[in-house]
């Protein structure tokens, strides 16, 4: 049985780029028509779950996951195609909406029970198991005003979590709380999803995704480029972001007066042999920051930064903790060069900056920001030879190998000692 | 936004590739369930808990951390009686008939006082709620009821205050103050209405929430609050009685007060312009819902 249809969905936004928000701008609108353009979330959606299945939905940002989330929660209508559900929807979407900061949390998780559809008899019934969870039984008669922001979430999601769904809607909320109530909350999905509900997933943590979801709609720029199963659509996302990259570079940033332009960046090049701003995780890998020095520079902290799509800096080399910096005088290049790039397959952010030898004055900072891809050997085969492993978990990849110690396997049977 | 070239040709990919499998699988045989739409009373009857919850929410957070308490409720009709009947008894010499002039003034202080919080609460409760209304879906008509139901409670003890009042300037009283609660009826049919349109039409504009407290205060001094309705110039009298505050003010005071009936004329244009009102703002309300989440 179908518990979600949805066909031809698409929902379009208006982005007036001046909307009125008062009565003024408003009357002066209708004369002189204020621009417009429309912005489509989505396009022609279509999909459907049985019951009891779990769907995952990834995508970069902006890509729509959220829009998807909101018109199957019936937050918002699509403008076109049709959206069916079947019971109880309850969605996990940034849990603790509905609390009052003045309230205990004993009135809260009446009043959150309440928003999300349970009765007052249910949640009497429900009442322990949802302090236990959240863990909160010496706190629950003070006003959660007082609660810090884990204790805050923990409450949120275990009132979530206490719902009886037909349908579970889960938008990345497993980042709250330590990592023993993550995997309370992964285990009640899963509970959830074994007393019959169907489950929709949504996260950028691909190994969530492919522990709890058998299926996986990736979703770009609006529109579905894949409906298959979690790795082989893993792969297609990655795929995807190769051919999305473009370097970004932000100039201009009205920061400028700020600054001692003693020295600039004036280009920076990333080289590899897979292309430009793209490199294969193991390969070596050269980023070329070309620089101009208008007086002797003394020993300048050149640096550059990767970061992750979530902000986490997993590197930040630079010239004076490398023991390497040097005086530097008009034009010229400096290399920082990778002979095998740790970085597992995704996107990444490479920021460049130049600062004066103590981080005292910045020179250039905050104008080159660049996208590297990082690519591996499942993007860069074609799909008939998928199958081959690449690394899909971490940030590294750790320069090591695996070294069994066994018997070896002769004939393809095996003897038992 | 980032479109790019690659991605138009994946669209059309991904569009064939479902027009493909949509042809091969069976026609759904599937039967959903109906979407209709609820009547207005049903909506409300199922989530009856929710806005009990929510009214709850209003009352009790609007009083913690305040040493008085829920007796601000009662300060502030009483202290603005207090107010007009040493202002009027300055101005108005002639006498107030039968009626003691602070209980004259505070029959009608009490359900003013009750209206404009209701109006002012009301106006803000969408846009106070608005990570409800982006998170999670229910009606939204169960905000400007529990935002209306709430001051209910402020109202009540308005009234107990009043009883006692009645009871130190020895006022006759008649069966006739059974009446007050179909106008009290009327006056929440009113509030409703009103709610439904200032709360929505505050989503959009946020000038609203600036012109309420101008326009409750002008309109305070166009009904008969601080003084009575004998005192309106007979040739604005019908001009002055398009207010359909006016009506009801009025008639409070004959039936609680005065123990004769009210004027029916007047009471009944009240009903009509406030049941107009509370069908137009729902329609409104109704109307304008689907775009609260996307707007606020």
């Amino acid at each position: 049985m179908k518990v979600i249809s949805v066909e031809d969905v698409s929902k379009k936004f208006v982005l007036s780029h001046s909307r009125p928000t008062n009565l003024a701008d408003a009357a002066r609108n209708v004369f002189s028509r204020a621009p417009r353009e429309d912005f489509w979330a989505l396009k022609n959606i279509n999909f459907e779950v049985e019951q009891g299945e779990a769907i995952g939905i990834i995508g970069p940002n902006g890509a729509g996951k959220s829009t998807m989330l909101k018109l199957l929660t019936k937050i918002m209508k699509p403008n076109s195609g049709r959206l069916r559900t079947r019971g109880r929807i309850s969605a996990l979407i940034e849990v603790g909406a509905g609390f009052h900061p003045e309230m205990t949390g004993r009135e809260n998780i009446y009043l959150n029970g309440a928003i999300l559809g349970m009765t007052r008899r249910e949640i009497d019934g429900k009442f322990d198991g949802i302090v236990a969870f959240a863990e909160l039984e010496r706190f629950i008669d003070t006003p959660v005003k007082r609660y810090s922001s884990g204790m805050y979430a923990r409450l949120g999601f275990a009132v979530a979590a206490h719902v009886d769904p037909e349908i579970l809607i889960v938008d990345e909320v497993l980042s709250v709380g330590d990592a023993g109530f993550q995997n309370r909350c992964s285990e009640r999905i899963r509970e959830i999803k074994r007393l019959g509900a169907s489950v929709v997933f949504v996260s950028h943590n691909f190994s969530a995704v492919c522990s709890v979801c058998s299926r996986v709609i990736g979703l770009w720029c609006g529109v579905t480029f894949a409906d298959c199963g979690p790795s082989e659509a893993i792969a297609k996302y990655r795929e995807l972001l190769a051919y999305d990259v473009k370097p970004s570079v932000k100039t201009g940033d009205g920061m400028e007066g700020e600054w001692q332009s003693d020295m600039t960046i004036v280009k920076v090049e990333s080289v590899s042999s897979a292309g430009n701003w793209r490199a294969y995780t193991d390969d070596s890998w050269t980023l070329r920051i070309h620089y101009s020095a208008l007086k002797t520079v003394s020993r300048p902290e050149i640096a550059l930064r990767i970061i992750t799509s979530e902000g986490i800096v997993i590197a930040q080399p630079c010239t004076i903790d490398y023991g390497q910096a040097r005086d530097v005088c008009g034009s010229g290049v400096v290399e920082f060069r990778v002979d095998r790039l740790p970085l597992v397959p995704g996107r990444y952010g490479v920021e460049v900056f130049v600062w004066d030898t103590n981080g005292l004055t910045a020179y250039d900072h905050g104008r080159h920001a660049y996208d590297l891809v990082v690519l591996d050997d499942i993007s860069q085969a074609t799909e008939i030879d998928l199958p081959k492993p690449g690394i899909r978990f971490g940030l590294v990849k750790l320069p090591g190998e695996w070294i069994f110690e066994a018997p070896d396997i002769q004939g393809g049977s095996c003897a038992t000692p | 936004m980032m479109l790019s070239f690659m991605h138009h040709e994946w669209m059309s990919v991904a569009v064939d590739q479902t027009a493909i499998e949509d042809n091969m699988r069976p026609v759904p045989t599937d039967d959903w369930p109906e979407e209709k739409t609820p009547s207005a009373l049903s909506v409300l009857w199922r989530h009856r808990e929710l806005i009990y919850s929510l009214t709850q929410r209003d009352i009790r957070s609007r009083y913690k951390q305040s040493v008085l308490g829920i007796a601000w409720a009662l300060l502030q009709p009483l202290a603005m009686t207090a107010v007009f009947t040493v202002f009027m008894s300055m101005i108005d010499k002639s006498p107030s008939g039968p009626i003691p002039r602070p209980v004259s003034i505070y029959i009608g202080m009490l359900p003013w006082t009750f209206f404009a919080g209701g109006l002012t609460g009301g106006t803000e409760c969408l846009v106070g709620n608005f990570n409800l209304i982006t998170k999670i879906y229910f009606p939204r008509e169960v905000f400007p009821i529990s935002a209306v139901l709430g001051k209910i409670i402020d109202l009540g003890l308005g009234v107990l205050v009043l009883i006692a009042m009645l009871a130190l300037f020895h006022v006759r009283l008649s069966g006739w103050i059974l009446f007050t609660i179909p106008v009290l009826l009327v006056q929440i049919a009113l509030m409703l209405g009103l709610t439904f349109m200032l709360s929505s039409a505050n989503l959009f504009y946020r000038d609203v929430r600036h012109i309420m407290p101008l326009l409750t205060q002008i309109w305070m001094y166009v009904s008969p609050i601080v003084y009575n309705l004998d005192r309106v110039p007979h040739k604005y009298l019908r001009l002055y009685m398009l207010n359909p505050m006016a009506g009801m003010v009025d008639a409070y005071r004959r039936v609680a007060l005065e123990g004769v009936p009210p004027i029916w004329n007047y009471l009944g244009y009240s009903a009509v312009f406030s049941i107009v009102v509370l069908l137009l703002g729902y329609w409104m309300f109704k109307k304008l819902e689907p775009k609260f989440a996307e707007i606020i």
